[in-house]
């Protein structure tokens, strides 16, 4: 045999050789792997409820995504991601908000001139806030996303109230 | 207990005895976004706070205005206090054998996954520390689903709880999982497990979802042979087909063959242009139809005829067929006839 037919020879063999066939897992199998996983990690011992802890899982949290966000005033909805410098000359540099902006983008610029805090909310908020005027909107807007960013309504002080037990519950 | 939005501010005001008049304010302040509030007060009294606590956290100033008719007022100060409200802060992440990434990642029933999570700003070490600072909650879900048209259809509108645990201490941990389906089926079950860790408001009350990460579980393929009788030596091949449900996104499904009795693992002859090739995110169905094979066979006696399946799990074995192949077969007889 030439030299280089054994080593293309030997070269495929090694192919065949990493293409490993093995036959699929049979339910015994599966059920097996199961098994010995879950036995791992009985081995970590944390301590857990004594009765379960409701948790809703349908609705997303604000921490689960965060599409824009809401100023201070909670008047204004301003893309994420935009930057922001402070300083002398106060700018922000960003885009126009979309979706209903509550306050002029030039006054809300203006009158955030000492600083600005960005608190996050989920897009679908805003989505589902059709009347985002409205006062009660923005308590539910707070309510439902477990944060104050709604504070101050046509410079009067928002109060948020406090939820109830069961109210936490269902959101 | 202190809630997360409101803050019950005490006070005790040493009335500034005078004949001026005398007035006491309470400034609430956010101290990153600058929101303010300022409400008058008794000299002795609590409160709620008139504005929510925000995750940076308020700075509560007490002042005395003194108004007197021969100046302007003036401002004393009587104290200053600051309050944060809290919440410790988590990421969760889930790994696979399978690279994808576009979208919730990807397993098999029999490959499992890997969860890794990350909890900091706990604050056990400090008893008067409020229970969201101190611990928080690991959920467990499962949806299980089956599969209808590629999709995952929920078998119930709730998902299904698996487990929960009180995480107590800042610490980072990465576990093997196996999937929480019900394994009733490894062919036909599917689902989505979840796992999410919540700020706790109390001991029975979830606050806030701080971190989640989800990983679809699909089902094994499996098949049925159609016309393919092993019983009887062939001479011709027949016309045979293997029906294939489930088979995993993105792989890649044929048939090989080779001399001799099963040998898992032998690496045989593919047949080609006979494959089942699966771009596709979800899973998917196919037939493999087989004809006019005679001329893949060079020589009789025993065939094994094997359908396999490559994934991002490796090459499978789906199932496997032996028979006997006889193309020189002869059938032979006597005619009688009666007179």
């Amino acid at each position: 045999m030439r030299p280089y037919l054994f080593i293309v020879t030997f070269l495929g063999s090694l192919a065949a050789m990493g293409q490993e066939i093995k036959p699929i897992p049979t339910a015994q199998d599966v059920q097996a792997f199961r098994e010995a996983r879950a036995a791992n990690r009985k081995a970590r011992q944390m301590p857990t409820p004594e009765d379960q802890v409701p948790v809703k899982l349908k609705a997303k949290s604000f921490m689960d995504t965060s599409d824009y966000f809401v100023g201070a005033l909670g008047f204004t909805i301003i893309p994420k991601g935009s930057v922001i410098s402070l300083g002398k000359n106060f700018q922000l540099s960003s885009t126009e908000p979309q979706g209903l902006p509550y306050m002029k983008w030039e006054r809300f610029t203006r009158s955030h001139r000492a600083g600005l805090k960005l608190l996050p909310v989920q897009l679908q908020q805003i989505e589902d806030g059709s009347t985002l005027g409205a006062i009660e909107k923005e308590k539910e807007f707070s309510q439902k996303s477990d944060i104050t960013c709604v504070t101050i309504y046509n410079m009067k002080p928002v109060r948020v109230a406090e939820k109830t037990t069961e109210e936490v519950a269902q959101n | 207990m202190k809630s997360f939005h409101s803050f019950l501010i005490p006070f005790v005001l040493a009335p500034f005895v005078n004949a001026q008049t005398w007035t006491y304010l309470l400034d609430q302040e956010h101290i990153e976004s600058g929101g303010f509030s300022r409400v008058e007060v008794d000299a002795i009294g609590s409160m709620d706070s008139e504005l929510p606590v925000p995750l940076g956290g308020s700075e509560f100033t007490i002042w005395a205005r003194e108004d007197r008719a021969d100046q302007a007022p003036v401002l004393h100060f009587v104290g200053t206090d600051t309050v944060g409200a809290f919440l410790p802060a988590s990421t969760i992440t889930i790994t696979t054998l399978d690279p994808y990434s576009k979208g919730i990642p990807r397993t098999r029933v029999d490959q499992g996954f890997t969860v890794s999570y990350e909890v900091s700003g706990l604050r056990s070490s400090e008893p008067d520390a409020p229970l969201t600072a101190r611990q928080v909650l690991f959920n467990h879900h499962v949806e299980d689903s089956t599969i209808v048209n590629g999709s995952l259809a929920p078998a119930s509108e709730e998902p299904r709880f698996i487990s929960q645990e009180f995480i107590t201490t800042n610490h980072e941990l990465t576990e093997d999982y196996e999937d929480s389906l019900l394994g009733v089926d490894i062919h036909t079950e599917a689902g989505i497990e979840t796992f999410k860790m919540h700020a706790l408001l109390d001991e029975n009350t979830v606050l806030a979802e701080i971190a989640s990460a989800q990983v679809q579980v699909w089902p094994l393929t499996k098949g049925a042979w159609t016309g393919f009788d092993t019983s009887i030596p062939y001479r011709f091949f027949p016309k045979i087909s293997f029906t294939l449900d489930n088979l995993y996104p993105e792989s890649e499904t044929y048939l090989q063959y080779y001399k001799g009795p099963k040998a898992p693992g032998t690496v045989g002859t593919r047949i080609r242009n006979l494959e089942l090739i699966l771009n596709q995110d979800v899973p998917g169905n196919g037939v493999l139809a087989l004809e006019n094979l005679e001329n893949e066979f060079d020589s009789s006696g025993i065939w094994t005829v094997e359908v396999l399946t490559k994934t991002v799990f490796g090459t499978e074995i789906v199932t496997d067929r032996e028979f006997d192949y006889q193309p020189d077969l002869t059938i032979r007889g006597k005619i009688h006839t009666l007179e």
